[in-house]
């Protein structure tokens, strides 16, 4: 997975990635310049100086010049990267939670939203616009092979425009702290082929497949039976939402403030958890096995994280929840 | 105290403190008039403070320029507002510098 | 050549001096308010919280060396690093800037010691126990764990319901008080008691850098003073000021915290920048060089470090235009900076420099600190900054600038001015290995940081995962890291050996051209000299000889006290002579009853807390009643022909101006509530919010006409100061005036709910603050009276009246302003 701010994987992150490379060969020339000026200064009776040179030549003129072509450069960037995204840019929301992301795409057949959790897929070439808030403290959106990063600040929606040009798998590591697990909060970016996408979205906005196997339907009464819907949802085909609906409304705000979505659970959506690369934002990798150990033991691999570790349960429920879980492709 | 302290004071830093007004102003005006009615005076009234702090900057810098003449700046004090004008009429080009490219309400 | 004063001198005249300024001994030394003594407490405390802040690095770097860790969990590690930042920024910082400061301006300036001596005992001691106290909270495991920043929400109530923030907001809050009390000392102390002749063009640079410091230590410490207080008020009492879902804004703290913030930074930079333009002289030998281009670039950084703040929030989503403009102004703060750097290079070009202990250090600071400006710069440029923000290549840049720009000017300093303790030098066989470990191991811990940024690695986490490139460069910086300490142990170890040796004859090791190493003794120089150069002790070789004989300004005491001179502010012409306050131990207990009452009240046993603040108020007062004495004769003798007043009245007392100073940070905290209210009013559709509304029109006129009169009464106390009973009159009118206004403002008020929403809690915030002086007046107007009924107050010692009516007219401006933003402003909005 890639998290460099050197190997861009799109448009905006490869201007600030070459902006970058011209900052460090300017800055290390520059550096070079004034160490060989002290070295020589250093040099026994060097001679008389010439104040106008020195403190206006070199102290004024010369960061004059450079900086004002800096910042034109600067200012040619900030242009760029702040052009408003095309018509048909897909829209994406993103609410920062500790510590997780709760992702929502628009279906583009019926309007509804898809709700899903820690991974954000890209058609490549196509812009996404981001929509950000956060729905407890401050945190920070930050794919570094994609884009430079914005806050998800509660009470603002904030954007971020970002786009793919190379297939790939991102790291989206949260960047601003937020508590204990802040270093456990990781986005997983998935770059892919316009066709990819649309069928994966089109997956994702399919409802949560019954249970094939038996050992998946004790799964699923399992999940119901432990709770777990008390804050993770599954949609179902039957209408059926497996979910509580917890968070309550809001105190009146003044219109035009972002106010939370009064449907979100308080944890991540489950509907195709199984489709995901990782657990617990980027904590595990997504397998039966990590889904057993994140079940029993999540406090061991993210301790504080509001799920507490469910370590009562015998092997063959935990069996049969990750068998479960894992069927919700 | 008989120094004539703050007319020195003032005298000195004066062109500084154009500066700062100039900055508080455009960048209170960028930052809280988008979306509000002041929206639509901004395209002329962030440039106008500009122009009119320039113009004030270099009026300070022609009247030290007579007041002390060719004497130059002996004084510390004589040396401060020449370059007290010089750093804030850097200071004021460059922020007016992005007015040339950027909009001042962006997208969204 | 004519001397102030001619040989010999009268015999007794040296043995008085010496018992005016005497110290007390052994444990008693600890009511000593003389700045040596102070300095060099003060240093030593601010040394110890960095060795104690670095070994948290230590346990950071140890935790960080491999990924995934356990050696510190999630919870310790999020203190350690929050401990890390706030105790090396506030606790380490800008004390021991200050503290050098403390030790060295009065020599360098010709003074004998500081304005307010007691003023600057009391900061040291709220300082001291306030950061040892604050310090142990990481052994119980209740530190702060936000962040040094501590941005809410995550640091409000609902997300750290313990007590660590609390000890953050209250136990460095106070400690705000020393920086404040510190700022009013430089300002005053640097313009009114400089040596005669010592204009301000002939003034060391140091003295320039730390006015400028002064000046923005009072415009910029207000606001994280004001900020931390509506924090603390959020938590305490759930007025949502940064709660978005009543109102609030998180980013209104991020506003206050780093208006105060970017400007702290330079605040830690300057007096570095300052002592390196005292160095580079000494070790070049030859006169700093565009002396008046440096006094103008220090004015410049001081200006434009103002405008910078919001680079520090260029990723919160703030307009793309006002980013530019700070990208512009981040840019602009470059040029005094690189004017700066010119002129010191080029005074080393022109002088023949010997590479010794102080050298060595400057030229790691010429290295260190020149990468980390141009990473700055960088930085400055906000869509790179998108990328980097938050990440360790901004800690790489933070450390480069702030140990190379400051830890080793320090550390020169040190090895530059250690002569003036106790005569001894450090070792300059030990100087080459501690510079060795110190420059190798920082930049072996810190450059690979820009990497690991670079490769996706955020800040403030307490591990990281393997593959992804990261674990090298962090084994790299560990390694580092203790080589870097290494060096700081040695350093240390040389420092205990050189203080224990004996007492020696300092004389001028350095050959340095400032006052500071003429010859000193208890009562520090023997007379005060007369100034004509910049480099005085290079231009005029006898001067020490001069001093020490007695020949210049005040070789005794007329009072039989302790003296210094108060001279004008530009041209340092001899204006009085000032009486300094002896020993006392008032100012610790004061310093101890303020530190018990913030300390105590952050873990909420109250009844103790506030008998300590009672306790605190008693001392001060104890404290101001030997203060404002008339003056022992009108004319003091200190030249043979040169006789001046004793003490000044009214606005010629630099009393009246260290007030006048205060009430500038005053007005600065409160115009930093008045940004919060209006900040807060812009974000709603319509003023005032549904549930809330504004007094009756009647409530505020009437409380406006009250302040007005208030202030007009205590106006008049100055012309009837011959009638105790008229005095006690005025002042009592003039209470109830102020009383009542707030009273009536109170009652206008009388349906506002500060927990329903955050434009109500503003208002309540403004108005606790106008409250808050009330109550002040309450007691300098009852004290006012008692003086004046002891007979203390009179025509030739009024100076508790002028500050009184200072106070009294501040008092009054900002309720009519209270008045005028609370009931215009939502009429304007709409």
């Amino acid at each position: 997975m890639n998290a460099s701010v050197l190997a861009p994987a799109g448009p905006f992150a490869a201007w600030i990635a070459e902006a970058g490379w011209l900052l460090f060969a300017a800055g290390a020339l520059i550096f070079v310049f004034v160490m060989v000026l002290l070295a020589l200064a250093l040099r026994r009776g060097a001679g008389p100086v010439r104040h106008g040179l020195w403190i206006v030549g070199g102290g004024l003129v010369f960061p004059v010049v450079v900086l004002s072509a800096l910042l034109a450069y600067s200012l040619s960037l900030s242009v760029r990267l702040t052009q408003p995204p095309p018509a048909d840019a897909i829209v994406v929301g993103i609410t920062g939670h500790m510590w997780w992301w709760e992702v929502r795409y628009r279906d583009p057949a019926g309007g509804r939203d898809i709700v899903l959790a820690n991974e954000l897929r890209l058609p490549l070439g196509r812009k996404v616009v981001l929509g950000l808030s956060s729905a407890d403290v401050i945190h920070s959106l930050w794919v570094p092979a994609l884009a430079g990063k914005v806050d998800l600040v509660p009470g603002r929606v904030n954007h971020l425009v970002i786009a793919a040009d190379t297939v790939g798998i991102y790291r989206g590591p949260c960047a601003e702290f937020c508590g204990e697990q802040h270093a456990r909060m990781e986005l997983v970016v998935v770059a892919q082929p316009e066709a990819e996408f649309d069928s994966w979205l089109a997956a994702q906005a399919m409802p949560a497949a019954a249970p094939a196997e038996a050992l998946q339907a004790r799964g699923r009464a399992a999940f119901i039976d432990q709770r777990c819907v008390a804050c993770h949802t599954v949609r179902e085909s039957s209408g059926v939402r497996l979910g509580a609906i917890v968070a309550p409304a809001p105190a009146a705000v003044a219109p035009g403030r972002a106010t939370l979505d009064p449907s979100a659970t308080l944890g991540p959506d489950l509907t195709h958890v199984g489709s995901r690369l990782t657990l617990g934002a980027g904590t595990l990798p997504n397998n039966r096995g990590t889904l057993v150990a994140w079940i029993s033991d999540v406090q061991h691999f993210k301790r504080g994280a509001r799920m507490p570790s469910f370590d009562s349960l015998d092997p063959a429920t935990l069996q049969a929840l990750a068998a479960y879980l894992e069927s919700l492709k | 105290m008989g120094d004539r302290f703050f007319r020195q004071l003032l005298q000195g830093s004066a062109p500084l403190m154009v500066w700062a007004l100039h900055f508080s102003a455009v960048y209170v005006l960028a930052e809280a008039g988008c979306g509000t009615a002041i929206e639509p005076a901004l395209h002329w009234a962030l440039p106008i403070a500009s122009v009119l702090a320039l113009a004030t900057i270099a009026l300070m810098l022609l009247l030290r320029g007579l007041r002390v003449g060719g004497r130059g700046g002996e004084s510390v004090l004589g040396t401060a507002s020449l370059g007290s004008g010089v750093l804030a009429l850097i200071g004021v080009l460059w922020t007016s510098l992005p007015m040339l490219w950027l909009p001042p309400c962006g997208w969204p | 050549m004519t001397f102030p004063n001619s040989l010999p001198r009268p015999p007794e005249e040296l043995p008085r001096l010496a018992a005016a300024w005497q110290s007390p001994r052994g444990w008693r030394l600890a009511s000593t308010v003389k700045n040596e003594h102070i300095g060099l407490l003060y240093i030593g405390v601010a040394l110890l919280m960095f060795v104690a802040a670095g070994v948290l690095a230590l346990l950071m770097r140890m935790q960080l060396a491999l990924p995934e860790n356990t050696l510190l969990g999630a919870n310790t590690y999020n203190q350690v690093f929050t401990m890390h930042g706030t105790v090396m920024m506030f606790l380490f910082a800008v004390p021991v800037v200050e503290a050098l400061s403390v030790y060295l301006l009065p020599g360098m300036l010709g003074a004998r010691d500081l304005p307010f001596p007691r003023l600057s005992a009391y900061a040291f001691w709220a300082y001291g126990i306030g950061s040892i106290v604050f310090f142990c909270t990481i052994f119980f495991g209740v530190s702060p764990d936000g962040g040094w920043f501590m941005y809410p929400p995550l640091t409000g109530k609902e997300y750290s319901p313990g007590p660590g923030a609390d000890w953050w907001l209250l136990g460095i809050g106070f400690i705000e008080i020393s920086a404040i009390a510190g700022a009013i000392e430089l300002i005053i102390g640097i313009l009114l008691t400089r040596a005669p002749g010592m204009t301000l063009g002939k003034m060391p640079i140091y003295a320039w850098a730390m006015l400028v410091v002064a000046f923005m230590i009072v415009f910029a410490f207000p606001a994280i003073i004001a900020g931390s207080t509506l924090l603390e008020l959020e938590r305490l009492l759930d007025w949502p000021f940064f709660i978005a879902q009543r109102g609030g804004d998180p980013l209104l703290w991020q506003h206050l915290f780093w208006f105060f913030g970017h400007p702290e930074v330079y605040i830690i930079f300057l007096p570095a920048a300052g002592m390196v333009s005292m160095m580079i002289p000494v070790v070049a030998r030859t006169p700093l060089v565009g002396y008046r281009a440096v006094v103008i670039a220090l004015v410049g950084v001081g200006f434009f470090s103002f405008a910078l703040w919001v680079h520090h929030m260029f990723t919160a989503g703030l307009g793309t235009l006002s980013m530019a403009f700070v990208t512009a102004a981040s840019m602009a703060v470059a040029i005094p900076t690189g004017v700066q750097v010119f002129a010191w290079i080029a005074t080393l070009w022109r002088g023949r420099v010997q590479i010794n202990s102080i050298a060595l250090f400057l030229l790691g600071f010429f290295f260190i600190f020149v990468l980390g400006g141009l990473t700055g710069v960088m930085v400055a440029v906000q869509p790179f900054d998108t990328q980097v923000h938050d990440t360790h290549f901004i800690v790489a840049h933070l450390h480069y600038v702030l140990i190379g720009g400051m830890v080793f000017p320090v550390f020169a300093g040190l090895y530059y001015w250690m002569p003036l303790v106790n005569g001894n030098r450090l070792s300059e066989r030990l100087a080459k290995w501690v510079f060795g470990l110190m420059f190798g191991g920082f930049n072996i811990a810190f450059f690979p940081m820009h990497i690991s940024g670079l490769l996706g690695m955020p800040r403030r986490v307490y591990t990281y995962a393997p593959g992804q490139g990261l674990e090298l460069w962090n084994l790299v910086s560990t390694i580092g890291a203790f080589v870097l300490a290494a060096g700081v142990l040695l350093f240390f170890v040389d420092v205990a050996r050189t203080l224990l040796r004996r007492q020696q004859e300092r004389g001028n090791p350095w050959q340095a051209p400032t006052t500071e190493w003429l010859p000193v003794h208890q009562f520090s120089m023997r007379s005060i000299p007369n100034v004509h150069s910049r480099e005085p002790l290079w231009d005029h070789p006898g001067l020490p000889a001069e001093v020490e004989a007695g020949r210049h300004w005040l070789p005794g005491t007329s009072s039989g006290l302790r003296e210094t001179l108060i001279t004008s502010p530009v041209q340092a012409r001899i204006l009085h002579l000032l009486r300094l306050p002896t020993d006392s131990w008032l100012p610790l207990i004061a310093a101890a009853g303020t530190a018990g009452f913030f300390l105590l009240a952050t873990v909420e046993l109250y009844p103790i807390a506030y008998a300590c603040g009672i306790a605190a108020i008693v001392a001060v007062v104890l404290w101001l009643w030997e203060l404002d004495n008339p003056p022992h004769i009108a004319m003091a003798q200190i030249g043979d022909a040169v006789s001046v007043p004793v003490g000044a009245r009214g606005s010629a007392s630099h009393a009246f101006w260290g007030m006048v100073v205060l009430l500038v940070v005053d007005a600065t905290i409160f115009a930093s509530f008045m940004f919060a209210h209006v900040h807060v009013s812009m974000l709603l559709n319509i003023c005032p919010p549904p549930g809330a509304s504004l007094p009756e029109p009647i409530w505020p006129l009437l409380a406006a006409a009250l302040l007005a009169a208030g202030s007009v009464a205590i106006a008049l106390v100055r012309r009837v100061l011959g009638s105790r009973i008229a005095v006690g009159a005025l002042s009592l009118t003039a209470m109830v005036c102020a009383g009542s206004a707030f009273a009536a403002q109170m009652i206008g008020h009388g349906g506002l709910e500060p927990t329903a929403d955050a434009w109500s809690a503003t208002i309540a915030a403004m108005l606790s603050y106008q409250g808050l002086h009330v109550a002040l007046l309450l007691i300098m107007g009852t004290y006012l009276i008692v003086r004046s009924a002891s007979g203390r107050l009179r025509a030739d010692a009024h100076a508790t009246l002028d500050t009184t009516t200072l106070m009294w007219h501040y008092t009054t401006v900002q309720g009519l302003v209270v008045l005028g933003i609370v009931n215009f402003l939502p009429g304007w909005m709409n």
